[in-house]
Protein backbone atom coordinates (compact mmCIF):
# COMPACT_ATOMS: atom_id res chain seq x y z
CA UNK A 1 0.00 0.00 0.00
CA UNK A 2 1.42 3.29 -1.09
CA UNK A 3 0.57 6.91 0.49
CA UNK A 4 -2.36 7.34 -2.05
CA UNK A 5 -3.61 4.36 -0.69
CA UNK A 6 -3.14 4.86 2.83
CA UNK A 7 -4.76 8.51 2.59
CA UNK A 8 -7.78 6.70 0.52
CA UNK A 9 -8.22 4.28 3.08
CA UNK A 10 -8.13 6.48 5.81
CA UNK A 11 -10.60 8.82 4.68
CA UNK A 12 -12.76 5.36 4.26
CA UNK A 13 -13.10 5.56 8.50
CA UNK A 14 -16.48 6.15 9.74
CA UNK A 15 -16.22 9.86 11.66
CA UNK A 16 -18.12 10.26 14.83
CA UNK A 17 -21.57 12.29 14.16
CA UNK A 18 -22.48 15.35 15.42
CA UNK A 19 -25.55 15.22 17.91
CA UNK A 20 -28.89 15.57 15.48
CA UNK A 21 -29.43 19.23 15.17
CA UNK A 22 -25.86 20.23 14.32
CA UNK A 23 -25.76 21.86 10.86
CA UNK A 24 -28.81 22.46 10.20
CA UNK A 25 -29.36 26.16 9.64
CA UNK A 26 -32.07 26.35 12.22
CA UNK A 27 -29.68 25.36 14.48
CA UNK A 28 -27.58 28.33 13.64
CA UNK A 29 -30.74 30.42 13.74
CA UNK A 30 -31.20 29.83 16.97
CA UNK A 31 -27.77 30.14 18.08
CA UNK A 32 -27.43 33.73 16.41
CA UNK A 33 -30.32 34.53 18.86
CA UNK A 34 -29.14 32.94 22.26
CA UNK A 35 -25.90 34.89 21.55
CA UNK A 36 -27.73 38.31 21.06
CA UNK A 37 -29.67 37.79 23.89
CA UNK A 38 -27.18 36.25 26.44
CA UNK A 39 -28.38 33.65 29.27
CA UNK A 40 -27.57 34.90 32.49
CA UNK A 41 -29.50 35.27 35.45
CA UNK A 42 -31.65 37.59 34.37
CA UNK A 43 -32.76 35.00 31.40
CA UNK A 44 -33.37 32.36 33.98
CA UNK A 45 -35.70 34.98 35.49
CA UNK A 46 -38.39 34.28 32.26
CA UNK A 47 -40.59 32.37 34.19
CA UNK A 48 -41.10 33.13 37.57
CA UNK A 49 -44.61 31.46 38.62
CA UNK A 50 -43.47 30.89 42.18
CA UNK A 51 -42.18 34.25 43.24
CA UNK A 52 -45.13 35.81 42.52
CA UNK A 53 -47.69 33.58 43.40
CA UNK A 54 -45.75 34.13 46.67
CA UNK A 55 -44.80 37.94 46.73
CA UNK A 56 -47.37 38.73 48.82
CA UNK A 57 -46.17 36.85 52.07
CA UNK A 58 -42.74 36.80 51.41
CA UNK A 59 -41.22 40.37 51.10
CA UNK A 60 -41.67 43.21 48.76
CA UNK A 61 -38.64 44.04 48.13
CA UNK A 62 -37.38 41.00 46.12
CA UNK A 63 -40.38 40.50 45.02
CA UNK A 64 -39.58 43.16 43.42
CA UNK A 65 -36.87 42.42 42.55
CA UNK A 66 -37.44 39.25 40.46
CA UNK A 67 -40.07 40.87 39.23
CA UNK A 68 -37.97 43.63 37.66
CA UNK A 69 -35.90 40.69 35.94
CA UNK A 70 -38.81 39.15 34.48
CA UNK A 71 -39.81 42.25 32.59
CA UNK A 72 -36.59 43.07 31.97
CA UNK A 73 -35.95 39.96 30.65
CA UNK A 74 -39.32 40.02 28.58
CA UNK A 75 -38.46 42.82 25.82
CA UNK A 76 -35.57 40.52 24.73
CA UNK A 77 -38.23 39.03 21.95
CA UNK A 78 -36.75 39.09 18.33
CA UNK A 79 -39.44 40.95 17.23
CA UNK A 80 -39.85 43.71 14.69
CA UNK A 81 -41.92 46.03 13.11
CA UNK A 82 -40.63 48.42 10.70
CA UNK A 83 -43.48 51.05 11.53
CA UNK A 84 -42.59 51.40 15.27
CA UNK A 85 -38.64 51.25 14.80
CA UNK A 86 -38.04 54.86 13.72
CA UNK A 87 -39.53 55.92 16.83
CA UNK A 88 -37.12 54.20 18.49
CA UNK A 89 -34.10 55.14 17.35
CA UNK A 90 -33.60 58.15 19.20
CA UNK A 91 -36.06 57.12 22.59
CA UNK A 92 -33.75 57.80 25.72
CA UNK A 93 -36.94 56.99 27.89
CA UNK A 94 -39.34 54.27 27.95
CA UNK A 95 -42.27 53.17 30.40
CA UNK A 96 -45.31 51.11 30.20
CA UNK A 97 -48.02 49.54 32.51
CA UNK A 98 -47.49 45.73 33.26
CA UNK A 99 -49.76 42.90 34.14
CA UNK A 100 -48.39 39.43 34.21
CA UNK A 101 -51.61 36.92 34.53
CA UNK A 102 -52.73 33.43 34.19
CA UNK A 103 -54.01 32.68 30.54
CA UNK A 104 -55.48 29.32 32.00
CA UNK A 105 -57.72 31.20 35.06
CA UNK A 106 -57.27 34.98 33.85
CA UNK A 107 -55.72 34.99 37.35
CA UNK A 108 -53.59 38.74 37.78
CA UNK A 109 -50.60 37.98 39.34
CA UNK A 110 -48.48 41.17 39.16
CA UNK A 111 -49.52 44.39 37.86
CA UNK A 112 -46.46 47.23 37.94
CA UNK A 113 -45.37 50.50 36.09
CA UNK A 114 -42.29 50.11 34.61
CA UNK A 115 -40.19 53.14 33.62
CA UNK A 116 -36.24 52.82 31.85
CA UNK A 117 -34.08 55.68 31.32
CA UNK A 118 -30.95 55.63 29.00
CA UNK A 119 -28.30 55.55 30.69
CA UNK A 120 -28.86 52.66 32.99
CA UNK A 121 -31.75 53.72 35.15
CA UNK A 122 -35.06 51.12 35.96
CA UNK A 123 -37.60 51.64 37.70
CA UNK A 124 -40.22 49.09 38.36
CA UNK A 125 -43.18 50.37 40.98
CA UNK A 126 -45.75 47.85 42.12
CA UNK A 127 -49.42 48.30 41.63
CA UNK A 128 -50.47 45.16 43.79
CA UNK A 129 -52.52 46.62 45.99
CA UNK A 130 -51.71 43.20 48.45
CA UNK A 131 -48.58 44.13 48.77
CA UNK A 132 -49.08 47.87 50.19
CA UNK A 133 -46.81 48.96 47.15
CA UNK A 134 -43.08 49.14 47.00
CA UNK A 135 -40.88 49.25 44.21
CA UNK A 136 -37.36 48.54 43.07
CA UNK A 137 -34.92 51.44 41.18
CA UNK A 138 -31.50 49.95 39.50
CA UNK A 139 -29.12 51.76 38.20
CA UNK A 140 -26.63 49.29 36.37
CA UNK A 141 -24.20 51.66 35.40
CA UNK A 142 -23.43 52.82 39.44
CA UNK A 143 -23.92 48.79 40.47
CA UNK A 144 -26.90 49.52 42.63
CA UNK A 145 -30.63 48.34 43.53
CA UNK A 146 -32.57 50.38 45.42
CA UNK A 147 -35.68 47.87 46.87
CA UNK A 148 -38.44 49.72 48.83
CA UNK A 149 -41.73 47.80 50.56
CA UNK A 150 -43.15 50.50 51.19
CA UNK A 151 -45.95 48.96 53.51
CA UNK A 152 -43.24 48.49 56.41
CA UNK A 153 -41.12 51.45 55.74
CA UNK A 154 -38.07 49.79 54.70
CA UNK A 155 -35.26 50.08 51.87
CA UNK A 156 -32.84 47.60 51.24
CA UNK A 157 -30.03 49.09 49.16
CA UNK A 158 -27.68 46.32 47.56
CA UNK A 159 -24.48 46.87 45.28
CA UNK A 160 -25.45 44.86 41.83
CA UNK A 161 -22.60 43.27 41.03
CA UNK A 162 -21.59 42.46 37.07
CA UNK A 163 -23.84 44.92 35.88
CA UNK A 164 -21.83 48.07 35.80
CA UNK A 165 -20.98 47.57 31.72
CA UNK A 166 -24.79 46.82 31.18
CA UNK A 167 -27.20 49.47 30.68
CA UNK A 168 -30.49 47.58 30.91
CA UNK A 169 -32.72 50.62 29.93
CA UNK A 170 -31.18 51.07 26.09
CA UNK A 171 -31.36 47.09 26.09
CA UNK A 172 -34.80 47.05 27.01
CA UNK A 173 -35.37 49.42 24.04
CA UNK A 174 -32.89 47.99 21.72
CA UNK A 175 -34.46 44.76 22.56
CA UNK A 176 -38.07 46.44 20.74
CA UNK A 177 -35.80 48.18 18.35
CA UNK A 178 -34.09 45.19 17.06
CA UNK A 179 -36.96 43.45 15.99
CA UNK A 180 -36.67 42.27 12.46
CA UNK A 181 -40.17 42.77 10.13
CA UNK A 182 -39.01 39.34 8.04
CA UNK A 183 -39.91 37.11 11.30
CA UNK A 184 -43.05 38.68 11.94
CA UNK A 185 -46.82 37.70 10.59
CA UNK A 186 -49.86 39.96 10.37
CA UNK A 187 -52.48 39.29 12.36
CA UNK A 188 -54.82 41.96 11.34
CA UNK A 189 -56.15 44.62 13.05
CA UNK A 190 -58.18 45.52 15.91
CA UNK A 191 -60.05 48.78 17.84
CA UNK A 192 -57.66 49.37 20.96
CA UNK A 193 -59.55 51.58 23.16
CA UNK A 194 -60.95 53.40 20.86
CA UNK A 195 -57.36 53.39 18.37
CA UNK A 196 -57.50 51.46 15.30
CA UNK A 197 -54.25 48.97 15.84
CA UNK A 198 -52.59 46.59 13.28
CA UNK A 199 -50.94 43.00 14.90
CA UNK A 200 -47.82 41.57 14.42
CA UNK A 201 -46.96 37.91 15.46
CA UNK A 202 -43.42 36.78 16.63
CA UNK A 203 -42.40 33.41 18.15
CA UNK A 204 -39.09 32.99 19.80
CA UNK A 205 -38.45 30.35 21.77
CA UNK A 206 -41.39 29.33 24.22
CA UNK A 207 -42.60 33.08 23.81
CA UNK A 208 -45.25 34.20 21.53
CA UNK A 209 -45.83 38.02 21.22
CA UNK A 210 -47.86 40.36 19.62
CA UNK A 211 -47.03 43.62 18.98
CA UNK A 212 -49.81 46.38 18.00
CA UNK A 213 -48.93 49.67 16.37
CA UNK A 214 -51.14 52.34 15.98
CA UNK A 215 -52.42 52.30 12.26
CA UNK A 216 -52.49 55.67 12.14
CA UNK A 217 -49.22 57.18 13.72
CA UNK A 218 -47.46 53.96 13.86
CA UNK A 219 -46.94 54.41 17.81
CA UNK A 220 -46.72 50.90 19.96
CA UNK A 221 -50.17 50.33 21.69
CA UNK A 222 -49.53 46.81 23.06
CA UNK A 223 -46.91 44.52 23.47
CA UNK A 224 -48.22 41.01 24.93
CA UNK A 225 -46.06 38.03 25.45
CA UNK A 226 -47.25 34.44 26.05
CA UNK A 227 -44.51 32.28 28.38
CA UNK A 228 -45.76 28.76 27.12
CA UNK A 229 -43.13 27.02 29.48
CA UNK A 230 -44.87 27.52 32.35
CA UNK A 231 -45.93 24.52 34.62
CA UNK A 232 -48.78 25.59 35.85
CA UNK A 233 -50.17 26.79 32.29
CA UNK A 234 -49.54 29.63 30.11
CA UNK A 235 -48.54 33.41 31.54
CA UNK A 236 -48.90 36.27 29.70
CA UNK A 237 -47.36 39.73 30.02
CA UNK A 238 -49.07 42.67 28.73
CA UNK A 239 -47.76 46.26 28.23
CA UNK A 240 -49.91 49.02 27.83
CA UNK A 241 -50.01 52.91 28.25
CA UNK A 242 -46.58 52.86 26.63
CA UNK A 243 -44.52 55.90 26.15
CA UNK A 244 -41.61 57.04 24.24
CA UNK A 245 -39.78 59.81 25.23
CA UNK A 246 -41.78 60.88 27.44
CA UNK A 247 -40.01 63.40 30.38
CA UNK A 248 -39.45 62.14 33.53
CA UNK A 249 -38.23 63.13 36.35
CA UNK A 250 -34.86 62.10 37.35
CA UNK A 251 -35.45 61.62 41.00
CA UNK A 252 -37.36 58.61 40.24
CA UNK A 253 -34.23 56.91 39.82
CA UNK A 254 -32.87 57.77 42.66
CA UNK A 255 -30.84 54.99 44.65
CA UNK A 256 -31.06 56.16 47.99
CA UNK A 257 -33.67 55.49 50.81
CA UNK A 258 -36.63 57.48 50.72
CA UNK A 259 -36.71 59.74 53.74
CA UNK A 260 -38.60 57.97 56.73
CA UNK A 261 -37.45 54.66 55.51
CA UNK A 262 -35.24 52.36 57.56
CA UNK A 263 -32.26 50.71 55.75
CA UNK A 264 -31.80 47.18 56.05
CA UNK A 265 -29.34 45.84 55.04
CA UNK A 266 -29.08 42.99 52.51
CA UNK A 267 -26.88 40.56 50.26
CA UNK A 268 -24.96 41.68 47.16
CA UNK A 269 -26.60 40.97 43.92
CA UNK A 270 -24.76 39.22 41.07
CA UNK A 271 -26.18 39.64 37.53
CA UNK A 272 -24.11 37.12 36.16
CA UNK A 273 -23.77 34.57 39.14
CA UNK A 274 -25.04 31.17 37.77
CA UNK A 275 -28.57 29.87 38.85
CA UNK A 276 -26.37 26.95 40.04
CA UNK A 277 -25.20 28.95 42.96
CA UNK A 278 -28.85 30.26 44.23
CA UNK A 279 -29.53 26.52 44.12
CA UNK A 280 -26.41 25.79 45.84
CA UNK A 281 -27.76 28.44 48.50
CA UNK A 282 -30.98 26.95 48.17
CA UNK A 283 -29.79 23.91 49.40
CA UNK A 284 -27.78 25.35 52.08
CA UNK A 285 -31.16 26.96 53.23
CA UNK A 286 -32.68 23.60 53.45
CA UNK A 287 -30.04 21.78 54.83
CA UNK A 288 -29.62 24.16 57.80
CA UNK A 289 -33.82 23.91 58.20
CA UNK A 290 -33.92 20.17 58.20
CA UNK A 291 -31.25 18.08 60.25
CA UNK A 292 -28.46 18.65 57.11
CA UNK A 293 -31.11 16.12 54.72
CA UNK A 294 -31.29 17.41 50.95
CA UNK A 295 -34.96 17.32 49.58
CA UNK A 296 -36.19 14.50 47.75
CA UNK A 297 -37.68 17.06 45.34
CA UNK A 298 -36.11 19.60 44.77
CA UNK A 299 -39.03 22.22 43.55
CA UNK A 300 -41.74 20.33 46.35
CA UNK A 301 -38.84 20.89 49.10
CA UNK A 302 -37.98 24.86 48.10
CA UNK A 303 -42.01 25.48 47.99
CA UNK A 304 -42.37 24.03 51.50
CA UNK A 305 -39.58 25.63 52.68
CA UNK A 306 -40.65 28.98 51.94
CA UNK A 307 -44.24 28.62 53.16
CA UNK A 308 -42.57 26.91 56.83
CA UNK A 309 -40.46 29.95 57.24
CA UNK A 310 -42.86 32.79 56.05
CA UNK A 311 -44.38 35.42 58.16
CA UNK A 312 -47.65 33.76 59.66
CA UNK A 313 -49.05 36.81 59.46
CA UNK A 314 -49.41 38.84 56.76
CA UNK A 315 -48.54 42.05 58.09
CA UNK A 316 -45.39 40.89 59.69
CA UNK A 317 -41.82 41.33 58.30
CA UNK A 318 -39.90 38.90 56.65
CA UNK A 319 -36.70 37.70 58.14
CA UNK A 320 -34.14 38.70 56.13
CA UNK A 321 -33.41 34.91 55.64
CA UNK A 322 -36.86 34.35 54.32
CA UNK A 323 -35.86 37.21 51.89
CA UNK A 324 -32.78 35.74 50.49
CA UNK A 325 -34.42 32.22 50.67
CA UNK A 326 -37.23 33.57 48.19
CA UNK A 327 -34.85 35.47 46.32
CA UNK A 328 -32.06 32.14 45.53
CA UNK A 329 -35.46 30.03 45.58
CA UNK A 330 -36.97 31.61 42.89
CA UNK A 331 -33.86 32.15 40.65
CA UNK A 332 -33.50 28.42 41.34
CA UNK A 333 -37.03 27.12 40.63
CA UNK A 334 -36.85 29.45 37.57
CA UNK A 335 -33.92 27.88 36.52
CA UNK A 336 -35.03 24.54 36.67
CA UNK A 337 -38.57 25.37 35.04
CA UNK A 338 -36.80 26.75 31.81
CA UNK A 339 -35.95 23.73 30.88
CA UNK A 340 -36.47 19.98 30.89
CA UNK A 341 -34.77 17.66 33.73
CA UNK A 342 -32.19 15.42 32.41
CA UNK A 343 -31.02 18.05 29.70
CA UNK A 344 -30.62 21.35 31.20
CA UNK A 345 -30.61 20.35 34.95
CA UNK A 346 -30.42 17.16 37.06
CA UNK A 347 -30.79 16.48 40.53
CA UNK A 348 -29.59 13.83 42.57
CA UNK A 349 -31.13 13.89 45.98
CA UNK A 350 -29.42 10.75 47.39
CA UNK A 351 -26.56 12.83 47.79
CA UNK A 352 -25.75 13.73 51.48
CA UNK A 353 -25.06 17.39 52.55
CA UNK A 354 -20.91 17.65 52.85
CA UNK A 355 -19.88 14.80 50.38
CA UNK A 356 -17.67 16.70 48.15
CA UNK A 357 -17.32 14.16 45.75
CA UNK A 358 -20.44 13.71 44.85
CA UNK A 359 -22.66 16.13 42.27
CA UNK A 360 -26.20 16.91 43.61
CA UNK A 361 -27.11 19.50 41.11
CA UNK A 362 -26.12 20.35 37.35
CA UNK A 363 -27.40 22.88 34.84
CA UNK A 364 -25.86 23.13 31.68
CA UNK A 365 -24.50 26.52 30.82
CA UNK A 366 -25.53 27.28 27.46
CA UNK A 367 -23.27 30.98 27.45
CA UNK A 368 -20.45 29.17 29.37
CA UNK A 369 -20.41 26.26 27.06
CA UNK A 370 -20.20 24.00 29.97
CA UNK A 371 -21.48 22.37 33.30
CA UNK A 372 -22.07 24.02 36.62
CA UNK A 373 -22.11 21.92 38.97
CA UNK A 374 -23.05 21.68 42.81
CA UNK A 375 -21.44 18.97 45.06
CA UNK A 376 -22.56 17.94 48.03
CA UNK A 377 -20.19 20.06 50.10
CA UNK A 378 -22.53 23.06 47.77
CA UNK A 379 -19.10 24.55 46.03
CA UNK A 380 -20.33 25.39 42.97
CA UNK A 381 -17.58 24.29 39.87
CA UNK A 382 -17.63 24.04 36.15
CA UNK A 383 -17.76 20.54 34.74
CA UNK A 384 -16.74 19.10 31.28
CA UNK A 385 -20.07 16.95 30.26
CA UNK A 386 -18.05 13.65 30.77
CA UNK A 387 -18.14 14.31 34.19
CA UNK A 388 -21.05 14.76 35.01
CA UNK A 389 -22.90 11.44 37.39
CA UNK A 390 -25.34 9.24 35.40
CA UNK A 391 -28.94 10.15 36.10
CA UNK A 392 -31.03 8.49 38.48
CA UNK A 393 -33.04 6.61 35.62
CA UNK A 394 -29.68 4.81 34.47
CA UNK B 1 -30.57 48.55 13.54
CA UNK B 2 -27.09 47.86 15.00
CA UNK B 3 -24.68 45.87 12.15
CA UNK B 4 -27.82 44.97 10.19
CA UNK B 5 -25.88 45.84 7.03
CA UNK B 6 -22.24 43.18 7.96
CA UNK B 7 -25.25 40.75 9.11
CA UNK B 8 -26.87 40.98 5.92
CA UNK B 9 -23.76 40.73 3.90
CA UNK B 10 -22.42 37.82 5.12
CA UNK B 11 -25.10 35.94 6.88
CA UNK B 12 -26.19 33.22 3.91
CA UNK B 13 -22.70 32.54 3.15
CA UNK B 14 -22.12 31.58 7.09
CA UNK B 15 -25.16 29.95 7.17
CA UNK B 16 -24.21 27.80 4.00
CA UNK B 17 -20.67 27.17 5.40
CA UNK B 18 -22.18 26.03 8.47
CA UNK B 19 -24.48 23.49 6.57
CA UNK B 20 -22.34 22.65 4.03
CA UNK B 21 -19.07 22.11 6.09
CA UNK B 22 -20.56 20.69 9.14
CA UNK B 23 -18.80 17.54 9.28
CA UNK B 24 -15.49 18.71 8.79
CA UNK B 25 -15.80 21.88 11.25
CA UNK B 26 -17.05 19.16 13.65
CA UNK B 27 -14.23 17.32 13.41
CA UNK B 28 -11.51 19.80 13.26
CA UNK B 29 -12.92 20.87 16.40
CA UNK B 30 -13.12 17.96 18.25
CA UNK B 31 -9.56 16.93 17.30
CA UNK B 32 -8.78 19.90 19.59
CA UNK B 33 -11.58 19.00 22.05
CA UNK B 34 -11.76 15.48 22.09
CA UNK B 35 -15.29 16.45 23.69
CA UNK B 36 -18.01 16.40 21.11
CA UNK B 37 -20.08 18.41 23.00
CA UNK B 38 -17.29 21.22 23.49
CA UNK B 39 -16.44 20.66 19.71
CA UNK B 40 -20.42 21.38 18.81
CA UNK B 41 -20.08 24.49 21.11
CA UNK B 42 -16.74 25.33 19.93
CA UNK B 43 -17.96 25.81 16.19
CA UNK B 44 -21.18 27.83 17.72
CA UNK B 45 -19.53 30.12 19.17
CA UNK B 46 -17.12 30.47 16.38
CA UNK B 47 -20.56 31.63 14.43
CA UNK B 48 -21.02 33.80 17.04
CA UNK B 49 -18.09 35.55 16.85
CA UNK B 50 -17.96 35.51 12.91
CA UNK B 51 -21.69 37.12 12.81
CA UNK B 52 -20.37 40.28 14.77
CA UNK B 53 -17.20 40.69 12.52
CA UNK B 54 -17.60 43.45 10.05
CA UNK B 55 -15.71 43.03 7.67
CA UNK B 56 -15.31 39.78 4.87
CA UNK B 57 -12.27 38.05 5.04
CA UNK B 58 -10.63 37.21 1.95
CA UNK B 59 -10.65 33.31 2.00
CA UNK B 60 -14.14 32.76 3.81
CA UNK B 61 -13.79 29.45 4.52
CA UNK B 62 -10.19 29.64 5.76
CA UNK B 63 -10.99 32.03 7.91
CA UNK B 64 -14.11 30.03 9.08
CA UNK B 65 -11.81 26.94 10.06
CA UNK B 66 -9.38 29.01 11.91
CA UNK B 67 -12.20 31.02 13.97
CA UNK B 68 -13.29 27.66 14.79
CA UNK B 69 -10.23 26.22 15.58
CA UNK B 70 -9.03 29.59 18.12
CA UNK B 71 -12.77 28.47 19.80
CA UNK B 72 -11.62 24.96 20.40
CA UNK B 73 -9.01 26.35 22.00
CA UNK B 74 -10.63 28.24 24.05
CA UNK B 75 -12.74 25.42 25.23
CA UNK B 76 -9.72 23.43 26.32
CA UNK B 77 -8.29 26.56 27.92
CA UNK B 78 -12.00 27.23 30.43
CA UNK B 79 -11.86 23.19 30.95
CA UNK B 80 -12.40 22.63 34.52
CA UNK B 81 -10.58 19.97 34.59
CA UNK B 82 -8.50 17.93 31.32
CA UNK B 83 -10.14 15.29 29.47
CA UNK B 84 -7.83 12.58 28.13
CA UNK B 85 -6.54 13.27 24.82
CA UNK B 86 -8.20 10.29 22.95
CA UNK B 87 -7.78 10.80 19.30
CA UNK B 88 -10.14 8.09 18.33
CA UNK B 89 -12.77 10.88 19.41
CA UNK B 90 -12.93 11.28 16.05
CA UNK B 91 -14.06 8.09 14.45
CA UNK B 92 -17.55 6.62 15.09
CA UNK B 93 -17.36 5.59 18.67
CA UNK B 94 -20.00 2.67 17.97
CA UNK B 95 -19.57 1.28 14.40
CA UNK B 96 -22.50 -0.88 12.69
CA UNK B 97 -22.22 -4.67 13.43
CA UNK B 98 -21.52 -4.86 9.23
CA UNK B 99 -17.59 -3.48 9.89
CA UNK B 100 -15.26 -5.87 9.60
CA UNK B 101 -12.85 -7.15 12.68
CA UNK B 102 -10.23 -6.10 9.62
CA UNK B 103 -11.35 -2.59 9.61
CA UNK B 104 -11.63 -2.33 13.42
CA UNK B 105 -8.44 -3.26 13.63
CA UNK B 106 -6.93 -0.71 11.32
CA UNK B 107 -8.96 1.73 12.73
CA UNK B 108 -7.37 1.22 16.29
CA UNK B 109 -4.06 1.12 15.21
CA UNK B 110 -4.82 4.64 13.31
CA UNK B 111 -6.20 5.63 17.00
CA UNK B 112 -3.18 4.90 18.25
CA UNK B 113 -0.48 6.24 15.58
CA UNK B 114 -2.31 9.51 15.96
CA UNK B 115 -1.69 9.34 19.59
CA UNK B 116 1.80 8.93 19.20
CA UNK B 117 2.12 11.48 16.93
CA UNK B 118 3.03 15.30 17.34
CA UNK B 119 -0.06 17.54 17.70
CA UNK B 120 0.61 19.64 14.66
CA UNK B 121 1.16 16.57 12.92
CA UNK B 122 -2.06 14.71 13.80
CA UNK B 123 -4.11 18.27 13.67
CA UNK B 124 -2.81 18.68 10.36
CA UNK B 125 -3.76 15.33 8.58
CA UNK B 126 -7.19 15.67 10.35
CA UNK B 127 -7.82 18.94 8.55
CA UNK B 128 -6.45 17.98 5.76
CA UNK B 129 -8.07 14.52 5.54
CA UNK B 130 -11.17 15.24 7.43
CA UNK B 131 -11.33 19.02 7.00
CA UNK B 132 -11.26 18.87 3.61
CA UNK B 133 -8.79 21.50 3.98
CA UNK B 134 -6.32 22.42 0.91
CA UNK B 135 -2.84 22.59 2.71
CA UNK B 136 -2.46 26.88 1.50
CA UNK B 137 -6.26 27.07 3.65
CA UNK B 138 -4.76 24.90 6.35
CA UNK B 139 -1.73 28.00 6.15
CA UNK B 140 -3.86 29.99 6.43
CA UNK B 141 -6.27 28.62 9.76
CA UNK B 142 -2.74 27.85 11.34
CA UNK B 143 -1.28 30.62 10.28
CA UNK B 144 2.11 28.95 9.64
CA UNK B 145 4.46 28.84 6.28
CA UNK B 146 2.92 26.57 3.20
CA UNK B 147 6.18 24.94 3.96
CA UNK B 148 5.76 24.20 7.44
CA UNK B 149 2.01 22.72 6.98
CA UNK B 150 3.15 20.07 4.42
CA UNK B 151 6.08 19.28 6.57
CA UNK B 152 3.93 18.19 8.95
CA UNK B 153 1.46 16.47 7.08
CA UNK B 154 4.17 14.78 5.37
CA UNK B 155 5.95 13.68 8.24
CA UNK B 156 2.77 12.60 9.60
CA UNK B 157 1.82 10.30 7.01
CA UNK B 158 5.54 8.86 6.69
CA UNK B 159 4.76 8.03 10.26
CA UNK B 160 1.22 6.18 9.99
CA UNK B 161 2.77 4.54 6.76
CA UNK B 162 5.83 3.08 8.24
CA UNK B 163 4.45 1.88 11.28
CA UNK B 164 1.48 0.49 9.89
CA UNK B 165 3.86 -1.68 7.39
CA UNK B 166 5.89 -2.79 11.16
CA UNK B 167 2.94 -3.40 12.08
CA UNK B 168 1.09 -5.98 9.63
CA UNK B 169 2.79 -4.92 6.39
CA UNK B 170 -0.51 -3.05 4.78
CA UNK B 171 -2.74 -6.75 5.10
Amino acid sequence: MDSSELESRLKSLRLRQASAGFGKPETLAEVWRNANHPQGLIERFKNMPWKLKSAGGIGIAASLLAVYMVLSSSSDGSVAFAQVISKLNEAKTLSFDSEIKSVTDGKVLHRSRNYYMVPSKHRSESRDTKDGGGFVVLNSKEGKVLMVDSKRKTARISSFKGATGRDMAAETIEGIRSLQAKESRPVGEKQINGRQAKGFEFDRGHETTTVWTSVETGNLIQIQIVHKNVPAGLRSTLWTNIKLDEQLDPSLFSVEAPPGFAVVPFMEIDANASPANYVAESLRFYAKHNNDQFPEDLQKGLTALLEKLAPKQADDAPTEEVTQLSFYGAASLAAIRSGKRGELWQYFPDVTFGEKDKIVFWLHEKRKKAYSAVFGDLRVELVAREQLPLTPSN
Amino acid sequence: MRNQSVVSMSRDELEQLYSGCAQQLFTCALVITCSPVQAEDAVHEAFCRLLRRRVAPADLKAYVFRVVRNAAIDQIRRRASSLDSLPDAIFDASPPPSELAEEREFKQQIVELLQSMSADERETIVQHLYGELTFQEIATVRQRPLGTVTSWYRRGIEKLHREMEVTDGFV
